[in-house]
């Protein structure tokens, strides 16, 4: 069975709020705020400024702001992120760019 | 049935009533009521009048309002000016219309 | 020559857009999008799909449900499972049988005249009169008929020209000789 999925595409530009229960991939600009159930992920040509709720976040883009995982967030080798993470497992992966707090696993 | 048909040489101002299918190919001014029947607006015809009909092919020129108990088809030739009620519409490519249309729309729960 | 990919984006039934959304490429939105779309492109929504917001969009077809005003470039398609509440605004408009409709339609160059059938206007005050209906073609105010041995064009010639007869300047061909000899300025 071919689960849904969302993808938005490279010159989509939207400034507000995403919420989905899918799988959402992102090639376009994102300004705002995202809550996904599902997995999120920042293509090479995307570019979120946003705070960022989801279950996992794959970052081959640039993403500026909060992101809150349920699962795990991993920022590529291709990728930029600027904002805390706050997530059960975390992969920043060598060569990739990051900058701010990371809050792993919570007691 | 056979349409009675107003000829493309025939003008008539006032109130055109009937209980039959009209097919009109010259001009109208005035109203027209077909309450039960089908009225077309031929190529051919202007009809400067308010209408009221159980179905209408306008196929000429027309300006009026137009209320249809069952369907309003506009034909890629029409040009119309005019309010529209009824519950069924079909606009061809090509058609030009300018009015407002009225029809019953069920939207999902909350959208309005 | 790099090669310009055309992407879709597909917005899928759990999906919900709210603020505004810019697009250069064809929309296909299965959710809700309560986003003041603007797109040089296509929207198709599916029958799964909500819009509630105002779209400027190239072209649009709707088989799911908005409320909101459409404006397009090229052309609005109703399916015969579209519901709509609001206005449209676009120089064709297709509305199926079976659409559900509520709002304002208005066509740009609404005026125009066809370029097969004779422009025909109403003459309300005249019409017991007796002679055959006057089309716009014969009449002397009417739209001229463009003939091709037409004197003087209205558009602006670059230059002055004392022959009666004028051809506009076609850039790049050999200068049009007019009928008539006189004194001539080149156009160009």
């Amino acid at each position: 069975m071919e689960s849904e999925k969302t993808v938005l595409g490279p010159t989509l530009e939207i400034q507000g709020e995403i919420e989905g229960e899918e799988d959402l991939v992102i090639q376009g600009k994102i300004q705002g705020k995202i809550i996904s159930k599902k997995n999120l992920t920042v293509d090479g040509s995307g570019k979120v400024e946003a705070s960022v709720h989801t279950a996992t976040l794959d970052v081959s883009g640039v993403v500026i702001g909060n992101v809150e995982a349920t699962d795990k967030v991993e920022v590529k080798r291709e990728g930029k992120m600027v904002g805390d993470i706050k997530a059960p497992r975390v992969i920043i992966a060598d060569g990739a760019k990051f900058k701010g707090n990371i809050e792993m696993g919570v007691d | 049935m056979t349409p009675g048909v107003i000829g493309k040489g025939i003008r008539i101002k006032g109130e055109l009533r009937g209980e039959e299918d009209l097919a009109v190919e010259g001009r109208v001014e005035g109203t027209i009521a077909l309450k039960h029947n089908h009225l077309i607006v031929e190529n051919s015809a202007v009809i400067t009048a308010d209408v009221d009909v159980q179905n209408i092919t306008i196929k000429g020129e027309m300006r009026g309002n137009t209320a249809a108990s069952d369907k309003v088809e506009i034909s890629t030739e029409a040009k119309v000016i005019g309010d529209i009620r009824a519950p069924r519409i079909v606009m061809e490519e090509g058609a030009r219309f300018r009015g407002v249309v009225e029809m019953d729309v069920k939207l999902p729960p909350g959208l309005l | 020559m790099a090669e310009e990919k055309v992407t879709t984006t597909i917005i899928g039934p759990t999906i919900v857009i709210k603020g505004k959304l810019k697009s250069d490429e064809d929309l296909v939105v299965r959710g809700r999008v309560e986003a003041e779309i603007t797109s040089t492109k296509a929207v198709l929504l599916e029958n799964s799909g909500i819009i509630k917001a105002n779209a400027q969009v190239h072209s649009a077809r709707i088989s799911g449900a908005i409320v909101g005003n459409i404006t397009a470039e090229a052309r609005v398609e109703i399916a015969p499972d579209g519901r709509m509440v609001g206005d449209l605004n676009a120089p064709l408009i297709v509305i199926n049988d079976g659409a559900a409709f509520r709002g304002r339609i208005d066509m740009p160059n609404f005026e125009e005249a066809r370029t097969v059938e004779p422009k025909l206007e109403p003459t309300p005050e005249s019409l017991l009169d007796s002679g055959p209906p006057v089309f716009a073609d014969e009449s002397q105010d009417g739209i001229a008929p463009i003939l091709e041995d037409a004197p003087a064009f209205a558009a602006a010639a670059p230059g002055e020209v004392d022959s009666a007869i004028v051809f506009p300047p076609i850039a790049g061909d050999e200068p049009v000789r007019p009928e008539k000899h006189g004194k001539r300025k080149r156009l160009y």
